[in-house]
């Protein structure tokens, strides 16, 4: 006997998700160009976002794609790039890119959340981080707050008293102490931050000295939260008892080697950074005759991500969340780290 | 000419370009109502999808109803079972509607169970175009397991929307995804009531044995016997501060009792049948049950099918045994208390059920070793709930491995009911009329004595009234652990006895008499998200 099974809701009244986009936006030069640059401030209204969401039981799937809700993203981007030097063989020029971006999720329609980005690990099962919530930005964690570990080693976490009116709005949220995760409650759940940076900051300058060039460029991103997934699941000492491995940050730690890795704000760190992203130096020399027609040769040397300057303890602040969920951001887990590389040539053109 | 071509060119752009945004698609691939259930092979292949989805009441539906309970906790294994506190969130009854087993197991269990009430509608909604022979079975089958969908979600939430598009039924406002307020739990019994007395006289007694597995008038007054049993609670009405009983349907539940008991079910006694292990240990008749070949046990009458096939095998030995007593390796979770362990008499052959002391391969006979090398042995006291080891606590293993399993998956059937309940339902309906003694006799002379064959071990038919309803209800333990009916028997016999419900009271690691609004779980806020017209059930 072959069974057939539905696999999908219908959605007679699905239609395109919808975008208005507003720049405002100035390119701008003085001193005959020598400063130069552009300024665009931007408004992206998107509505009916083509979302996977849970429609009301009974269906014959859980979910279905339908048109929910208006998200808005606001920045501006700012870039100046100027002639610092020219005075003989010295030559500088350098500039900046600054950004800014606010997102927010203006509403969801009926809903007031919906829950997005699963832990990974074990033990995690089922665990979302992050709920997408109306007047909040995309990747905003969710979870207790962590405040420390008690005297016999449990994670203790902040405990709320919640009242809530008929129909189920939440009245009042008052702090009761602390609790260890056997008292937690889905009360003591709690916006934990989010994974977006408050600015992006680029460096990048070049210049020449006689037969010398060099360039540089830094980045910096700030402000940006991210759930250090590696940490929750490897920085616990309960592996040992699986003869596994764990993180040396476990070692002092005074939690319990038996607590388990609970999903909280002890995670959350912050991702801010500087990074210098490329240094090169190289000379450019004309060959000496005798070699034929090879004339204007270059031997250079260049290195990318050559120092991170960061508060994070993972490997990479820069995470790329590459999970199953409706927009996950801001999360790490087991990423392999970027490398450092080095590079060295020499150029002849003949 | 170069220049009116041009100016075509954009002509037909001008034209074109509007039939851009009708993308109305068709397509001829697919299969929907509209186009599908044409003939009967393709209604019964719906109808098999509806049967399929049976085997989901074995997960969170199953999990919360046995977890909440005195039977079954999953402590915290170091790294493994915290899964964000929903286990013991679960068996502390702290579940609230947005608490992590209420957003998570619980949620699941109500998309579960209404998904088997959308399948059935998906496919009734569709019989009205075709006509075979046998259509009023498969429109039976239908409506059964759309009231036994129901009957599950009824039980574990109380008042649902009911949904269906029956015309006739001036209960059913018609199908379809939408916002729905829901009835009440005395209108829900009420429509379980009417569908399975309608659906009963279209179904047939028995299948024959290629058909195993679909539903005879038996389930259907199987369902009703169980429903009847439990109407005080499920006609009454909760609030924060408890259940207002609604009448009582004793009468009832015999006679929906007696209708089974007149069908072709027997008791399995028989001691050659099903018992794989060698030396046919005794009560392997009862075991019959529970074994792989358990299709075959005279006793079942409504079953969940599972097979021997990747992801439609039953996988409770996945849940409670060691990693290093299977293979695939299992996952050390699912445990019992010990008082419920201990409850067992040592000459029950019911016991056989558990796993404690040391432990053996399940499948190799091969002593187990937990992970540090050590001899494993399961230790019924489990310390630290939140920080247990590895060995602490005791399985229940009451459906064997199945020597033709297919990695997790095993064919041993589920059965919601079997003939053993039917006669511990008469018995308490019996009791509750003040026939104590004849419920006492009927107890001894079916499931006792089938428990104790050598010394047998009968309940005095001299006890008074509420001493038999207590006997009635550990004598439902001993037969029916692990089969989702204690949390049901807890609430409906805490009910009969006033003060705190035995569901609500103290047992390992439940350390706080819960509220007496527990006895229903919440509605999950991932729920009320999707569908703001529910209301909460009171007290959350």
């Amino acid at each position: 006997m072959t069974g057939v099974t539905p696999i999908t809701n219908p959605n007679p009244n699905l239609k395109w998700e919808e975008t208005a986009q507003t720049n405002l936006a100035l390119d701008y030069g003085f001193l005959g160009n020598r400063l130069n640059g552009s300024f665009e401030y931007y408004v992206k209204n998107t509505h009916d976002l083509l979302l996977f969401v849970d429609v009301p039981q009974p269906a014959v799937v859980g979910q279905r794609l339908e048109n929910v809700g208006r998200i808005q993203n606001k920045g501006v981007e700012m870039s100046l790039d100027g002639q610092v030097l020219q005075r003989g063989n010295l030559n500088v020029s350098a500039g900046f890119v600054f950004s800014h971006d606010k997102n927010q999720v203006v509403n969801l329609g009926s809903r007031t959340f919906i829950p997005t980005s699963l832990a990974s690990g074990q033990g995690q099962s089922n665990q979302f981080t992050q709920r997408i919530v109306a007047g909040e930005p995309l990747g905003t964690f969710f979870g207790p707050i962590f405040t420390g570990v008690n005297s016999a080693g449990l994670q203790l976490f902040n405990h709320y008293t919640v009242t809530r009116d008929a129909n189920g709005q939440e009245t009042s949220r008052v702090l009761a102490g602390q609790v260890t995760a056997a008292g937690l409650t889905g009360d003591d759940n709690v916006i934990l931050g989010n994974a977006n940076p408050s600015y992006g900051l680029g460096f990048h300058t070049n210049g020449s000295w006689k037969q010398f060039d060099f360039s540089v460029s830094f980045l910096r991103e700030a402000g940006q939260k991210i759930f250090n997934n590696t940490a929750l699941v490897y920085g616990t000492k309960g592996n040992a008892l699986q003869d596994k491995n764990f993180l040396v940050s476990a070692l002092n730690d005074p939690t319990d080697i038996h607590e388990p890795a609970i999903y909280s704000s002890r995670w959350i760190e912050d991702g801010s950074y500087t990074r210098l992203q490329n240094l090169s130096v190289g000379y450019t020399f004309d060959l000496p005759r005798f070699m034929g027609t090879a004339r204007n040769s270059r031997v250079y040397i260049s290195g990318d991500n050559l120092i991170l300057w960061t508060g994070y303890s993972g490997y990479d602040p820069e995470v790329h969340t590459q999970l199953p969920g409706l927009a996950p951001r801001g999360i790490d887990y087991l990423h392999y780290p970027r490398p450092r590389t080095f590079t060295g040539g020499l150029r002849v053109a003949f | 000419m170069i220049k009116s071509l041009a100016a075509a060119g954009a002509f037909i752009l001008l034209i074109v370009t509007p039939a851009c945004t009708d993308l109305t698609e068709v397509p001829s691939s697919a299969i929907s109502p509209a186009n599908f259930y044409r003939n009967q092979d393709e209604v019964i292949g719906g109808l098999a999808s509806v049967y399929a989805q049976l085997r989901s009441t074995t997960d969170e539906a199953y999990n919360i109803s046995e977890i909440s309970s005195d039977e079954m906790v999953v402590p915290t294994r170091g790294q493994d079972w915290y899964d964000n506190g929903k286990w013991l969130d679960i068996h502390r009854q702290t579940f609230a509607p947005n608490s992590a087993a209420g957003l998570d197991n619980i949620n699941s269990a109500w998309v579960n169970m209404f998904q088997g009430v959308a399948r059935a509608n998906v496919v009734l909604d569709a019989l009205g175009n075709v006509n075979f022979a046998g259509k009023n079975t498969v429109i039976a089958e239908l409506r059964t397991l759309r009231a036994f969908y129901y009957y599950l979600l009824m039980d574990l939430f109380g008042g649902v929307p009911i949904v269906c598009a029956d015309a006739g039924n001036a209960v059913c406002t018609g199908d379809g995804i939408k916002t729905r307020t829901q009835n009440t739990r005395a209108e829900v019994f009420a429509f379980i009531e009417s569908e399975l007395t309608a659906a009963r006289a279209d179904l047939p007694v028995t299948w024959s044995s290629d058909m195993n597995g679909r539903l005879t008038k038996g389930a259907a007054d199987a369902i009703l016997a169980d429903m009847y049993l439990n109407a005080e609670v499920f006609t009454g009405t909760v609030s924060a501060t408890g259940l207002a009983k609604g009448p009582s349907k004793w009468n009832e539940a015999i006679a929906a009792a007696d209708r089974v008991l007149a069908g072709p079910y027997t008791l399995s006694t028989d001691p050659s049948g099903g018992c794989a292990a060698a030396g046919k240990p005794a009560g392997c008749g009862w075991r019959k049950n529970f074994t792989a070949d358990n299709n075959t046990s005279p006793e079942i009458i409504m079953a969940v099918k599972f097979v021997d096939v990747s992801g439609l095998g039953l996988n409770f030995l996945m849940r409670a045994l060691h990693y290093n007593q299977y293979t695939p390796s299992p996952w050390n979770g699912f445990s019992t208390l010990a008082e419920t362990f201990f409850a067992f008499d040592a000459n029950d052959i019911r016991r056989q059920i558990f796993l404690a002391g040391p432990q053996f391969n399940v499948e190799t006979g091969a002593p187990a070793k937990d992970r540090a090398g050590n001899p494993l042995v399961f230790n019924p006291n489990i310390a630290n709930v939140t920080a247990a080891t590895e060995g602490e606590g005791v399985r229940i293993m009451k459906w064997p491995s199945d020597p033709a399993h297919v990695n997790q998956d095993n064919g041993n059937d589920y059965a919601h009911y079997r003939l053993a309940e039917i006669y511990l339902i008469k018995a308490e309906a019996m009791n509750q009329l003040g026939q104590t003694a004849a419920a006492a006799t009927l107890i001894n002379t079916t499931t006792r004595a089938r428990a104790f064959p050598s010394s047998p071990k009968p309940l005095a038919t001299t006890l008074s009234q509420a001493a038999l309803r207590d006997s009635i209800l550990s004598e439902r333990l001993f037969e029916l652990t692990a089969e989702g009916k204690r949390r049901t028997d807890l609430i409906r016999i805490g009910a009969e006895q006033g003060g705190v419900n035995k569901f609500n009271q103290l047992w390992s690691f439940k350390t706080v008499v819960s509220p007496p609004y527990k006895i229903l779980f919440p509605i999950p806020q991932n729920q009320i998200e999707t569908n703001p017209l529910l209301k909460q059930n009171p007290g959350y």
